[in-house]
């Protein structure tokens, strides 16, 4: 059967972001990526409350700029690029800014990161 | 002139040439660069240019098609029918890993010049990805650029790079960093 995500709790609001990165959506897609490290499209377009082909085009961008890196994997896995000139700097100031939003925690402190046995019950 | 027999060093030169004659800058670097510098040991096909005066686009596909190359569906990128090498433009400006680079070399063949990522440059360029993605292709390739350009590759330059790439926010790639060292030998 195939993996499906838990609806989201009801009132879920998508975190603000400040308009820094040109608009509002590509620097929640930043600070979303930051604070969950590797992630991938769906759980971004989850936590965005974004269609997932908006996230896929604001990711292109992104990637274009050379803020974020994208490997294809079974999923197009996506981080922070690493190699960017100013990755360090980029990410403090993006884990500074997401500090200010406390929904950005929320999201990171509400995944299950560790693994589970294959058809073991949630 | 372009054709299936050119080598991405015969392309390399081609593009660094028809940018020449639009007033473009460009300078080699990525994979490509360690294809230039140790053929035998890495083998790219895509040649990777940053270009220095944020020329317009439309110069830029200008300069590309006198050479055969149009842009591809993936963008920012450039496919002839003539080779299966690319040619992509990564985004100004010229870095490896957290430095940022203003000097570079100069290859020449007959009056054309290529300007390329400088032997030790390249190494960390490629250490970077072995770093950070830990792709031992971009190790190989960082170890057959410094075999064939011993001479010219600053060891203490690149354990300083090494030590300012490690940090609270990163990992600490000394080890990577040694393994280098281990297999150059």
């Amino acid at each position: 059967m195939p993996f499906t995500y838990p609806p989201m709790p009801e009132g879920f609001e998508p975190p603000k972001a400040p308009p820094l990165f040109g608009t509002e959506q590509r620097t929640r897609l930043l600070l979303l990526v930051t604070v969950l490290g590797e992630t991938y499209p769906a759980e971004l377009s989850r936590y965005s409350g974004s269609s997932i082909s908006s996230v896929q085009l604001t990711l292109d961008l992104l990637e274009n700029e050379g803020l974020i890196a994208t490997r294809q994997l079974v999923v197009r896995a996506v981080t922070l690029n690493p190699t960017y000139p100013a990755a360090k700097e980029l990410k403090a100031l993006l884990l500074r800014i997401a500090e200010g939003y406390p929904a950005y925690n929320q999201i990171r402190e509400s995944i299950r990161r560790r693994p589970r046995r294959r058809h073991k019950v949630l | 002139m372009i054709d299936e027999s050119s080598s991405l060093e015969d392309v390399c030169f081609e593009v660094a040439a028809a940018l020449d004659r639009f007033s473009i800058q460009g300078v080699l670097t990525g994979g490509s660069a360690a294809t230039v510098y140790a053929p035998d040991a890495y083998t790219s096909m895509d040649a990777d240019f940053v270009l220095a005066n944020s020329p317009q686009r439309q110069q830029v596909e200008a300069a590309m098609a006198e050479i055969g190359y149009i842009p591809s569906a993936t963008r920012g990128m450039f496919e002839s029918p003539r080779t299966r090498f690319t040619i992509d433009f990564p985004r100004a400006p010229l870095a490896v890993g957290g430095d940022y680079i203003y000097e570079t070399g100069t290859l020449s063949r007959g009056t054309t010049r290529l300007r390329i990522l400088m032997p030790t440059d390249c190494v960390r360029d490629r250490l970077a990805h072995f770093y950070y993605w830990d792709d031992y292709t971009a190790l190989n390739a960082a170890v057959g650029v410094a075999r064939a350009h011993r001479k010219r590759i600053d060891v203490s330059k690149l354990r300083k790079w090494t030590e300012r790439e490690s940090g609270p926010l990163s990992q600490n790639h000394q080890p990577k960093f040694e393994e280098f060292l281990r297999r150059l030998g």
